[in-house]
């Protein structure tokens, strides 16, 4: 079993199946050899985690992504494609969405974070600046002048 | 003047945060962080985001709304080459061009953003594209509209042309009406705009499938041609893909560099001159041709060594093909072929199934082939195929390929090896069975033995009654093979140029049908002769006797 610390000093003992579903977990384990030393994760708070957690659990027994699954991934055609328990999975607000993505990007667990990564994408897709921005609440900082340069700048590629 | 000094660009009056180069991304990392709903996000997951949201560089409008968001964004989505390296045209979509303005040109940051690396293009043409009429005279006239509108997209992709690293041009299919004409007409038209003559110094990949257009003189007869481009030099070309057209390339010598290549040879092209044809690539690692009964059997070419190919994708375009194809393997020398896959344009019940095993099987046990698919092949002696492939990793049986209980059970839950323990192709990792005649009973079966008696567990099989089978199961796993729907993402990808070449095929017997309804007449094709069409079309097309169209009852006695 692993002992691993958050940021807000919560404690998460797991098996080590679990926890090396993170490269940076995995790495930490094989350089300390066998301790029961808990682990310090500063940038993940518990709430976070717990999500984290849940997910490597269901994938525990699922091979780890090779480079050369990494390299097809790259190039395949339908990139955000998203398992159906995965998609239940990050069914979350999306403070929540992001900070997954960003756990999963720390603790270098590269399937998490595609699958984050891809519900953003998947949200942002067909959609317009306006709608984008008020999907994420951004604030537009363009002056109209460069709205309007921008515009002219699109105009050949405009649908009918 | 270079091809590119004529993109006319308004000059930005004020550089806006969006022009930002990489060098002036860096200078803002001092800029606070950029929050999304609270969270901080690396501006590398913003880049990993966007790359995903454009489709890897495929969604041009993605990357475009993803550039206007705010300033930020549009930094970041410009310093990304990534988002805008394809260039995709379907002219009716585009606005409609004022034809008294001088036509728009794509703005030269849109070249710029690519930062030096080679873009791709592609260009598909539909019969929406076609104006109701050929009559350009009028200035709001729709014809005119339609070729300024082509003229926009080819003159984008013509300024492309020194940078650019893959081309593919689709036409759809013009069967309808006045389009037959107008569709060949528009279609050449797009093409020569795009000036394929000019050296094309970048240029890696091309693909050109239009289908064979037909040209009716009257209402009995259609001759088809082939269009015939002439590709001026690429030096670095290593993929061509050639359906429906014909490439001239006197003049410049691919055949030391040429990697790739699919074509859908001429149908009377006897064996002997399609294997001169492949022979002529020696480098090839990847070949997909389809092959039809008028492919002679008469072969003076020796063995044909193929050292690189590794994957073969052939298109059975007629019932007698599989045996032709079989006379034409048995030339080839393929040391590393690793995929083979067969296809056909329709359902198609191969005739003298023990003929065509049997010429396989004097070549194929040989062969150390891995992955094996086929689609829309009906095929009598089925079992005697899987012996042959004893090193297979992937099955891929699509769901048109009639498959039984009893065959699952003995060709692939069976030990058959003298000890009665060794499975047929005992290495196997992945198996789709398509058919929904394959009951769960077998199915299960087939996972228990594979576990017990195979070298390797079985890691995914896919079936249409991926359901059932998982009724009684949590998760999606039975023992651990993962179980999952036979058209689940990817299964489709080794296909993916069959099934070009099956759509070539169609749209001949397609407008088969569209012509005798433009006769007033039913159609009767006959299934199995339906895409003899194709044959029959190239033979008329040589021919001053009127075709038959032996294919179709209607026709032929019309």
């Amino acid at each position: 079993m692993v002992n691993l610390v958050t940021s807000d000093n919560e404690s998460f003992t797991v098996e080590k199946a679990v926890a090396s579903r993170s490269v940076l977990i995995k790495n930490m384990l094989e350089d300390v050899g066998e301790s029961d030393q808990p682990i310090p994760l500063p940038n993940v708070t518990a709430s976070v985690l717990k999500k984290v957690l849940e997910y490597c659990d269901h994938h525990k027994n699922e091979p780890m992504p090779t480079s050369e699954d990494l390299a097809a991934e790259d190039t395949r055609k339908r990139t955000t494609d998203i398992g159906e328990w995965d998609q239940k999975f990050i069914q979350v607000d999306q403070e929540m969405l992001f900070e997954i993505i960003l756990a999963a990007n720390y603790l270098d667990i590269k399937p998490l974070l595609d699958v984050g990564c891809k519900t953003v994408a998947n949200m942002i897709k067909g959609k317009t600046p306006e709608e984008i921005r008020k999907l994420f609440n951004i604030v537009n900082d363009f002056t109209p002048e460069e709205e309007a340069q921008i515009k002219k700048e699109n105009e050949w590629a405009e649908d009918r | 003047m270079s091809t590119l000094d004529l993109i006319c660009i308004p000059k930005a009056t004020k550089p806006l945060a969006a022009s930002a180069c990489p060098a002036e991304r860096s200078a803002s990392a001092t800029a606070p962080p950029f929050l999304m709903s609270g969270v901080a996000l690396p501006d590398e997951i913003f880049d990993y985001i966007f790359q995903l949201g454009a489709s890897r560089g495929r969604d041009l409008r993605t990357a475009m709304a993803l550039s206007q968001v705010c300033r930020h964004w549009r930094a970041l989505a410009l310093a990304n080459s990534r988002l805008w390296s394809h260039f995709h045209f379907e002219p009716y979509k585009l606005l409609q061009p004022d034809p008294d303005e001088p036509p728009v040109r794509p703005p030269i940051v849109f070249v710029d953003r690519l930062r030096g690396s080679p873009p791709t293009a592609s260009l598909f043409i539909s019969e929406a594209d076609l104006p109701n009429s050929w009559d350009q005279s009028g200035p709001g006239s729709e014809s005119r509209a339609a070729v300024l509108r082509l003229t926009y997209c080819s003159g984008f992709i013509s300024a492309l042309r020194p940078v650019l690293g893959a081309l593919e041009v689709k036409g759809a299919c013009f069967w309808q009406g006045v389009h037959v004409i107008y569709g060949e007409v528009f279609t050449r038209e797009a093409v020569a705009r795009l000036e394929l003559g000019q050296p094309f110094p970048s240029l890696e990949v091309l693909k050109i499938h239009l289908p064979r257009l037909p040209i009716i003189p009257s209402s009995q007869h259609v001759l088809w041609q082939e269009m015939k481009f002439r590709l001026g030099e690429a030096p670095r070309l290593r993929s061509l893909s050639l359906l429906g057209a014909a490439l001239d390339l006197s003049g410049q010598d691919i055949r030391e560099q040429l990697r790739y290549l699919q074509f859908s040879p001429s149908v009377r092209l006897c064996s002997g001159a399609l294997l001169k044809t492949i022979q002529i690539f020696p480098h090839l690692t990847t070949l997909s041709i389809s092959v039809t009964q008028f492919s002679t059997t008469d072969m003076e070419a020796s063995t044909v060594p193929l050292d690189h190919l590794e994957v073969l994708c052939v298109c059975f375009v007629d019932a007698l093909s599989p045996v032709r194809f079989g006379r034409l393997w048995e030339k080839l020398s393929l040391p590393r072929l690793r995929s083979l896959a067969f296809d056909a344009p329709t359902l198609c019940r191969v005739k003298e199934p023990k003929s065509f095993l049997g010429l396989l099987f004097r070549h194929t046990p040989q062969l150390r082939i891995e992955s094996f698919s086929m689609s829309r092949i009906i095929l009598d002696h089925f079992p005697g195929l899987l012996c042959m492939m004893p090193n297979l990793r992937f099955l891929r049986l699509y769901p048109d390929v009639p498959i039984t209980d009893a065959l699952v059970i003995n060709q692939l839950a069976t030990p058959a090896g003298l000890d009665g323990k060794t499975l047929h192709c005992p290495n196997l990792e992945e198996i789709v069975i398509g058919s929904e005649q394959v009951g769960c009973e077998s199915l299960r079966t087939l996972l228990e033995v594979r576990a017990s008696k195979g070298n390797k567990p079985l890691r995914q099989l896919s079936t249409p009654r991926w359901e059932e089978l998982l009724s009684t199961e949590e998760g999606d796993k039975i023992g651990e093979t993962t179980i999952t729907s036979c058209k689940a993402e990817g299964h489709w990808d080794d296909m993916e140029d069959c099934e070009e070449m099956r759509q070539h095929h169609i749209s001949i017997a397609t407008a088969v049908r569209r012509h005798c309804e433009s006769l007033g007449i039913t159609a009767q094709i006959d299934d199995d002769e339906v895409d003899n069409v194709n044959a029959g079309a190239e033979l008329a097309s040589n021919s001053t006797t009127p075709w038959p169209w032996s294919f179709c009852k209607s026709c032929a006695f019309a």
